[in-house]
């Protein structure tokens, strides 16, 4: 048993001497990067003359919004959202906007090339506040599409009845609270190494979700997405700033494909700052009704979000915060307007919560100030107002179990809340608030999809393999564990790899407490089908039905086989006994509402009959990489790319066999180590065996969808 | 410049220019890249080194001031161990990009050891000696309880 034993993190002794890599300890060669910010908090950008930079010796790459695409913007929610150029287009909406790149020998050459580029701006008055940026007459950040000024995004929503709740109301309390900007002040500043070759980027980056970061930089360079390569790196520190792309990772790759050499880009302690998104300004003003028993009947909320210069995820981050007034309890009716306003400051993002706790302040601060005024103890009014479990929220979510009842109570026994309440030491006191977080996301293709992949190797050894990373939060240790837990090995016997995009299946990432929820759930899934299987054939080896799996091995009472042992024996089986590729079946599960909930498919089983030979069905394998692999299915684009051919796609295993691409000639075995003088040349290019026509041998594949709508006992697909 | 340094038991010989930082020298000519630099400004601690025995900040320290030996996370690998594995056992790092430096000053601390006291006593001392470690992560209470642990061991140990 290894879930739910507390065992040291994988690497917990490199990480901890500080061994090992994070993106800006890598070993080689590289350009340093530097960026040219805005001084202004909103300017027209009159000229930019990049001339004197490049004009500096050991400067080898100055890049303007020019070297982009014209008109092409972070693709982020989708037009008509999206606004944010990779580099300044003419105008510059806050202080510390990017505006132009350097890579050049040493980072303060290639600050000092920033300072010689020459920018005259004409300067705007800037609306800095949200106050200041809703006055009539005030000039626009951005053309917007509501009628407002300066108004990103207007949501004006009522759900349920609210005017049944306010009539059955007897006491209403009112307030605003601000909760403030706040930056997620990680100890790793956010950093790049950029190794472009030939139309192909790696990008060692500082992330928890590596998907994302391949989406944007294909869309913003205009390379095919798997194109962008990611790279497993240690990140230090996440708390959700590292879930999107920030700016750090397109300029590395085009400063790196400009100038030819890896670029590493690093941001200073200020950059981190001044540039990255922190979480979102909220003024909430709220009323809570309530009834004399304390049951709250409507809330009526007016919500105003400071997006910053641009929407970068204001606006799903404003959608999942008032969710809250109408998920959290149960009153009868909510009624709400919530504006995105446009400041010229920096864009607001994704920070731990994502809107909900600055919504929550409101909401639970009222339900003190309620109790108060009721003379109820503020626990036992939130006892009331408990929201009904098998039901749809106010605001559309399908409630299954609710457990906040529980929670209160255990936190009421734990703490001695009556005695603690009563305790009148000044300078002391205790409080209770309560919140929901949802995991996942509606928003994006395949937004509540994880794939993993598992390989057994012939020395016993289990390998787990990730889209997502871990950026601290111990995930390569629990995906170990729950590997290990299924196929009953010991944790040290697992190894996990995370991040690298050639190698890893589909994954969004770890972000919205997804990593153990939905990664988790799809590397106990494959863990699983894969114990099957090797169960089967230690039943077909021991002779006996009566078969378990412990200590790396398939026992019975008849005896025992080790897994490495099987995993050769299943290399010398018949022919007839290989992973025959059968035409790939798709189950399409889908929702009422027509939604995609959920996608698994199943490939390629082993068949157990047919003819008979002596072949061994290895031959292209030499010794080091004999795995047998459990893959996870890969996205969709990657089947699409390789429907037709059966024996094609979803191995990512790095067999001997495919070392070498038949089209290139090109060797991908350095695919994985850093760029450095001594690097011999990368291509990786050749990956899988989707390239190389060949026997994918010994890989079958399973898909497991970790959404939770579809994998809980409320299953509905 | 050429300049001879003592880092973690050698004596190494280092190229420094103006007020290059000892973090700098350390990470790019030596390739001790657990000194790791997240702040740049001396104050998060994360390039804690030792020199002359006491904690110092590497990335305000110029090398080319610096006279005495280094040792940093690396070259103390043995001495830290008990502690790391105590760091690794009560969950005192998640990222570790703040760890090295954590450790590094512990070191020093372990070394001089903490005043006799009773518990909060000590914890406070901890805590004061240590405040210049920022962590993200952990919220402290687990470092502060691991450097506590390992100190009453060592003390048990040589007694």
């Amino acid at each position: 048993v290894s879930v739910g034993e507390r065992i040291r993190p994988l690497d917990w002794a490199a990480r901890s001497l500080g061994t090992l890599r994070f993106t800006a300890d890598l070993p080689g060669q590289h350009l340093h990067g530097a960026v040219l910010r805005s001084p202004h908090p909103y300017a027209e950008i009159v000229t930019l003359d990049i001339g004197p930079a490049l004009r500096m010796r050991g400067v080898h790459a100055v890049i303007t919004a020019e070297d982009f695409p014209p008109g092409i913007t972070y693709l982020h929610r989708g037009a008509p959202l999206s606004d944010r150029s990779p580099l300044a287009a003419g105008v510059v909406r806050h202080v510390g906007q990017e505006v132009a790149a350097v890579a050049a020998d040493t980072p303060e050459l290639a600050r000092a090339a920033c300072a010689a580029i020459r920018v005259r701006y004409r300067v705007r008055r800037a609306p800095l506040t949200v106050a200041e940026a809703r006055r009539p007459g005030v000039l626009r950040l951005h053309d917007r599409t509501t009628a407002e000024p300066n108004v990103s995004m207007l949501l004006d929503v009522a759900w349920g009845d609210v005017a049944a709740g306010l009539a059955a109301s007897t006491v209403s309390v009112s307030g605003s609270f601000v909760y403030p900007s706040l930056s997620h002040a990680v100890m790793e500043p956010n950093t790049t190494l950029a190794s472009w070759v030939d139309g192909r980027v790696e990008l060692w980056t500082s992330t928890q979700a590596p998907w994302f970061i391949q989406k944007e930089v294909s869309h913003l360079l205009g390379i095919p997405h798997d194109d962008v390569v990611i790279r497993e790196v240690a990140v230090g520190g996440g708390f959700g700033s590292k879930s999107k792309i920030s700016e750090h990772e397109v300029l590395a790759a085009a400063l790196s494909r400009k100038a030819g050499r890896s670029v590493l880009l690093q941001q200073s302690r200020e950059e981190e700052f001044a540039s990255n998104k922190p979480r979102h300004r909220f003024e909430t003003t709220l009323v809570t009704h309530a009834d004399a028993h304390g049951v709250i009947r409507a809330l009526e909320a007016d919500v105003v979000v400071d997006n910053g210069s641009y929407n970068h995820m204001g606006t799903s981050v404003m959608r999942v915060g008032v969710i809250t007034l109408g998920s959290m309890y149960r009153p009868d009716g909510v009624r709400f307007s919530a504006r995105l306003v446009d400041t010229a400051t920096q864009p607001g993002g994704q920070f731990r919560g994502y809107g909900t706790p600055q919504v929550s302040l409101a909401m639970e601060s009222q339900i003190d100030e309620l109790a108060e005024r009721l003379g109820l103890d503020p626990l036992d009014l939130r006892l009331r107002n408990l929201a009904e479990e098998n039901t749809t929220s106010l605001c559309g979510y399908e409630v299954g179990t609710n457990r906040l009842g529980d929670c209160l109570l255990a936190v009421r026994d734990a703490v001695d809340w009556t005695a603690l309440k009563t305790d009148r030491t000044p300078g002391r006191g205790v409080g209770v608030a309560a919140g929901s977080h949802g995991s996942g996301a509606y928003a994006y293709e395949l937004a509540n999809r994880s794939d993993a992949a598992i390989d057994l190797f012939d020395d016993g050894r289990v390998r787990v393999r990730f889209g997502g990373a871990d950026a601290g939060t111990g995930q390569s240790t629990i995906l170990a564990q729950v590997a290990a837990e299924e196929l009953g090995v010991p944790v040290d016997r697992v190894e996990v790899l995370s991040m690298d995009s050639d190698r890893t299946p589909f994954d969004l990432g770890a972000w919205s407490s997804r990593g153990t929820h939905m990664t988790g759930f799809s590397v106990g899934q494959a863990a699983r089908e894969l114990a099957a299987e090797v169960l089967a054939l230690g039943a077909m080896k021991l002779g006996t039905t009566e078969v378990w799996l412990r200590d790396g091995a398939v026992e019975s009472d008849q005896g025992s086989v080790e897994l490495a042992d099987l995993v050769r024996l299943s290399r010398a089986r018949p022919t007839s006994h290989r992973p025959t590729p059968s035409p790939p079946t798709r189950r399409w599960s889908t929702s009422t509402d027509g939604r995609e909930r959920c996608r698994s498919s199943t490939t390629w089983l082993p068949t157990t009959s047919g003819g008979r030979s002596t072949r061994p069905w290895s031959r292209v394998r030499s010794s080091a990489a004999r795995s047998w692999a459990w893959a996870g299915r890969w996205a969709r684009r990657r089947s699409a790319r390789t429907a037709g051919s059966s024996t094609a796609a979803t191995c990512t295993t790095p067999c001997p066999a495919r070392r070498t691409c038949p089209r290139s000639g090109r060797s991908s075995s350095a695919a994985s180590s850093p760029p450095g003088p001594t690097a011999p040349k990368r291509s990786a290019r050749c990956r899988s065996s989707r390239r190389v026509r060949r026997w994918p041998t010994r890989c079958t594949t399973r898909s497991a969808c970790a959404s939770a709508r579809c994998r809980s006992p409320r299953t509905r697909c | 410049v050429r300049q001879q340094l003592s880092v973690n038991g050698r004596t190494v010989d280092v190229d420094v220019t103006g007020l290059m930082p000892l973090s700098t020298v350390l990470r790019d000519q030596l390739g001790l890249i657990a000194t790791k630099v997240a702040c740049g400004r001396g104050e998060c601690g994360a390039c804690t080194v030792l020199v002359d025995g006491r904690a110092r900040m590497s990335c305000t320290t110029p090398a080319a001031l610096v006279r005495g030996p280094v040792w940093t996370s690396e070259g103390l690998a043995e001495e830290s161990r008990d502690l790391r594995e105590e760091f690794a056992d009560r969950g005192a790092f998640q990222c570790g990009f703040c760890t090295p430096g954590q450790v590094v000053s512990a070191v020093a601390l372990l070394r001089e050891g903490i005043a006799d006291g009773n518990e909060d006593e000590r914890r406070r001392q901890v805590r004061h000696r240590m405040s210049g470690n920022i962590c993200r992560c952990t919220g402290y209470q687990a470092i502060v309880d691991a450097v506590c642990t390992v100190s009453a061991r060592r003390a048990e140990g040589s007694r």
